[in-house]
């Protein structure tokens, strides 16, 4: 029972993480039209700056705010590539660069151990709270973003820079500070994921981890913060559930691993096909006149 | 025989708000631009016409800064502007609109106008925490002025639909309500009436004069439809191949010779 | 290491990239999005010749052949469909669409053949020395498989009415349409040439080393830069991105860094600096966001009229 218990906590955990992840993916894509197929970058620079201050004795708290600070400045610098490129092009290029710093941190062992990792031995009180208490924190924070002047004018941005420009908003400086939020919550949820697992090593980078995490925001709904949520459960679910399918039936596991990835596949797909929008599509915002 | 801008300011005449000096430009072999002079009158509404190709969104695009001119000098308001980036140029008072309406398609109606507003500083995140009540303030009194801009636009029944949904004029409208909401000291607008049905083009003349005469909004239009010409502007240059042939008050440019020459041959109706 | 041998292997590395990449180029400019399940159809059409040609024994000439022309239909199906219904989508769901489609293939891959790489059966023979170079058969062949497969499609571009209106539909789709350019035809035909020449190139891959199914992966940023060097919806350009990406990554590991570093002044490493293997993929991600940076239209644009 008490397994049961720990294993619930865990899940819930892990699924705040990725829901970070997914918000603030969902927040360069789904709001700004920043096409990022690089968001794991942010996890795993957040992750191994967490775990890189730790080893230096660092108090946790600080080691998180470093996380976020570190990620936010790797979002600065993505923007910073961004110019005036389509979604497309500027994807191609975000993939290419979250490949080459995984590449830096898998070659070169005087930075962080190479292929081998690194663990974390720092631990803090109420971990798993702190987790769900921060998630609803940046729910919260990312809703009043959407909501705001602010949020108003990324949403236009993502429609294309011409407008806006000539409205006079200096799109560069837009898409800069989205960035940095969006590198900002990654790197915590990269804190978060390094602080759990006790370890992180190159391969929690791998482009397809940012491939889950898009398929949790295009299946849940791109620019509604409750839709995407519900897709990080409804994936995180497909996955564990899809674990304990070995004990029911009889399938092997090196055949049911990539099984699963073949079903989140066909989900982006199949979306993508008759629910362009996603299960919980963004909402318009209403006025009374 | 066309013998330059007669609108170029003589001594004692006020300074022109846009003045646009020698400005050429090319793509590649075509020459869409070449030595373009012309002003556009504080609180005046400036024409621009000629016929399809002549140059005439390449100017509003680089007057706006979308584009680089390849020699030339613009002036705002006393300030030169060629060279700034196009959200400078904005930011200055100086809204362009697109021929094709562009932009804010997943955006209601009245969303596009609130986005409009400019001066707004607190549409920066950072400022905007610090100072969230004055932003919400604000936002409330920016709605209500959108409200009024919609009521008249004739948008009300539109006000939550979302700009991709509308029609062709009603989103040259939307353009119109955008220069209301920003502020701007002149707007340059491309082809406001083109493919808008005429009661709409009624709505939007109307806007037009609300927006210049109420407002004290300055004009530089791009326009085809002479009638609306004749109508609103004081003033209208026209261009043919990239070059000005030929400005005045529209009744004598209607009568150039080589104005009618190159409109008769090519489309009639347009010309009148 | 032997300045000619590092010369065939940029040829063969070409090679095969620019089989791959002359259908993304061309599917890229015609349907107006990045197909990131295009590369899956190469590491696909390479597991099927070792289903042929290991599992059920063919000769592996017919396999190759077999294989080729399954993906081709394969490329058909996807467009009809998959594709086909996001004409009018923009580009970008169709886009995400096709990672889905990468997921799937990718994994359906390692589900079936499991996650190590694999050989095809044919007979391992010491390599032909050429000026101080090894160069195997298989090499040989694979030069002469990819040579004459670009030589015949370059046949049918420049010789017959189907392949003016191919180039004239992947330079311009809406002026091909306005020429009253039978555009949808030639979409089929691009989806069938250019599925069945990325399983070529993935089959010749998998012949001159090995297949697993991360190959897709390795391959798809090499690709993209192959595509967006030679200008997208450019043929001829994707040949010659192929050469340069080709060259770059062999001739980026040969090469000796350390004089150009020290004339610069920036460290002093001696007189020898190698990149390290392991940063060969780097070269292409670097690659691609330079080029991205510097010119996004693509560093090699010619018009096809
Ligand atoms: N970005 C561009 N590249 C190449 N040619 C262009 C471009 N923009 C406009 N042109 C050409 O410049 C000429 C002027 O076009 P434009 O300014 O749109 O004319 P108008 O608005 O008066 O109809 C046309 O011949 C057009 O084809
Ligand atoms: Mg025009």
């Amino acid at each position: 029972m008490e397994q049961l218990i720990g294993f619930g906590i865990y899940l819930v955990t892990v699924t705040c993480i990725f829901a970070m992840l997914a918000m603030s993916l969902d927040l360069q894509v789904g709001a700004c039209g920043l096409m990022n197929f690089g968001q794991v970058v942010f996890m795993m620079v957040g992750a191994y700056a967490t775990a890189i201050a730790a080893n230096a004795g660092i108090n946790p708290y600080a080691c998180i705010v470093i996380s976020m600070a570190v990620a936010a400045l790797l979002g600065v610098v993505m923007s910073l590539t961004v110019k005036n490129m389509g979604g497309t092009y500027w994807g191609i290029l975000s993939l290419s660069m979250a490949e080459l710093i995984r590449l830096v941190f898998l070659n070169e062992r005087w930075l962080a151990d190479g292929a081998n990792g690194l663990s974390v031995l720092i631990t803090i009180p109420y971990f798993s709270l702190t987790v769900v208490v921060s998630t609803l924190f940046v729910i919260l924070i990312l809703r009043v973003i959407w909501l705001s002047p602010f949020g108003r004018v990324i949403r236009m941005i993502r429609e294309g820079d011409r407008l806006p420009l000539a409205l006079g908003k200096n799109v560069l400086l837009f898409k800069l500070e989205t960035m940095a939020i969006g590198g900002a919550i990654g790197g915590l949820g990269g804190s978060f994921y390094a602080l759990l697992n006790s370890y992180i090593s190159p391969d929690d980078g791998l482009p397809i981890e940012t491939f889950i995490i898009w398929a949790m925001v295009v299946v849940g709904g791109r620019g509604n913060l409750l839709g995407v949520v519900a897709g990080t459960v409804f994936i995180q679910i497909l996955f564990v559930g899809s674990r304990f399918l070995t004990h029911i039936v009889d399938i092997d596991a090196g055949v049911l691993a990539p099984l699963r990835f073949v079903l989140i596949g066909l989900l982006i797909m199949g979306v993508m096909m008759f629910r362009p929008q996603g299960l919980i599509p963004e909402r318009k915002r209403v006025y009374r006149i | 025989m066309y013998n330059g801008d007669s609108a170029a300011p003589s001594p004692g005449a006020p300074e022109p708000l846009l003045k646009v000096r020698n400005v050429s430009k090319a793509f590649g072999g075509l020459r869409a631009l070449r030595n373009v002079s012309l002003s556009a009158a504080r609180g005046k509404i400036t024409g621009l016409i000629g016929p399809n190709g002549s140059g005439k969104s390449t100017l509003f695009e680089i007057i706006g800064g979308f584009q680089k001119a390849d020699q030339g000098r613009i002036e705002f308001n006393n300030v030169e502007i060629d060279g700034l980036p196009p959200y400078k140029i904005g930011h200055l008072g100086l809204l362009r609109t697109f021929q094709l309406s562009e932009g804010g398609e997943r955006m209601t109606v009245l969303e596009n106008l609130l986005a409009a507003v400019s001066g707004q500083e607190e549409h920066r995140l950072v400022r905007f925490m610090l100072r969230f009540p004055r932003v919400m303030r604000e936002e409330a009194e920016n709605l209500e002025k959108a409200k009024d801009v919609i009521q008249l636009l004739g948008l009300r029944r539109e006000a939550n639909e979302y700009a991709g949904n509308l029609s062709g004029g009603q989103r040259k409208l939307l353009d119109l309500g955008r220069v209301f909401m920003s502020g701007a000291t002149l707007c340059l607008l491309d082809e406001p009436t083109a493919g808008v049905n005429p009661t709409l083009v009624n709505t939007i003349l109307d806007a037009l004069k609300v927006m210049n005469l109420e407002r004290g909004i300055s004009m530089l239009v791009v326009e085809h439809n002479m009638r609306v010409v004749s109508e609103i502007c004081e003033h209208v240059y026209v261009l043919d191949a990239g070059a000005v042939i030929s400005d005045g008050p529209p009744e004598a440019v209607q009568n150039d010779e080589q104005v009618l020459e190159i409109y008769l041959g090519q489309d009639r109706t347009s010309a009148e | 290491m032997n300045i000619v041998q590092v010369l065939v292997n940029s040829l063969i590395t070409s090679a095969e990239l620019g089989l791959i990449a002359i259908g993304l180029s061309m599917t890229f400019s015609i349907l107006r999005f990045a197909n990131f399940a295009h590369v899956e159809s190469a590491v696909l059409g390479a597991y099927l010749v070792y289903l042929f040609n290991v599992t059920l024994g063919w000769n592996f000439a017919l396999s190759i052949l077999v294989s080729t022309l399954i993906l081709g239909t394969v490329g058909l199906a996807l467009h009809r469909f998959i594709f086909r219904r996001f004409a009018n989508s923009g580009d970008i769901t169709p886009m995400i669409a096709s990672l889905g489609l990468a997921i799937t293939i990718r994994h359906g891959i390692q589900a079936i053949w499991g996650p190590q790489h694999v050989v095809y059966d044919y007979e391992v023979l010491p390599g032909n020395k050429i000026f101080g170079a090894f160069i195997t058969d298989p090499q040989i062949w694979i030069l002469i498989t990819a040579v004459s497969a670009m030589v015949g499609f370059h046949c049918l571009l420049q010789y017959t009415r189907i392949g003016t209106a191919m180039r004239a539909t992947a330079a311009n789709v809406d002026l091909a349409q306005a020429c009253s350019i039978d555009t949808q035809k030639v979409i089929l035909l691009v989806w069938f040439i250019g599925t069945g020449f990325a399983a070529l190139g993935g089959i010749l891959i998998g012949w001159d080393t090995q297949v697993d199914p991360y190959l897709g992966f390795n391959l798809v940023i090499p690709i993209f830069c192959v595509v967006l060097i030679g200008g997208v919806g450019s043929v001829y350009g994707a040949i010659i991105g192929s050469l340069i990406v080709g060259f770059a990554q062999n001739f980026g590991l040969a090469f000796n860094y350390a004089p150009l570093i020290n004339l610069f002044g920036l460290l002093d490493l001696g007189d020898r600096f190698d990149l390290p293997a392991a940063y060969k993929p780097a070269i292409t991600y670097m690659a691609v966001v330079l080029i991205l940076l510097i010119r996004p239209t693509g560093i090699i644009r010619k018009e096809v009229s």
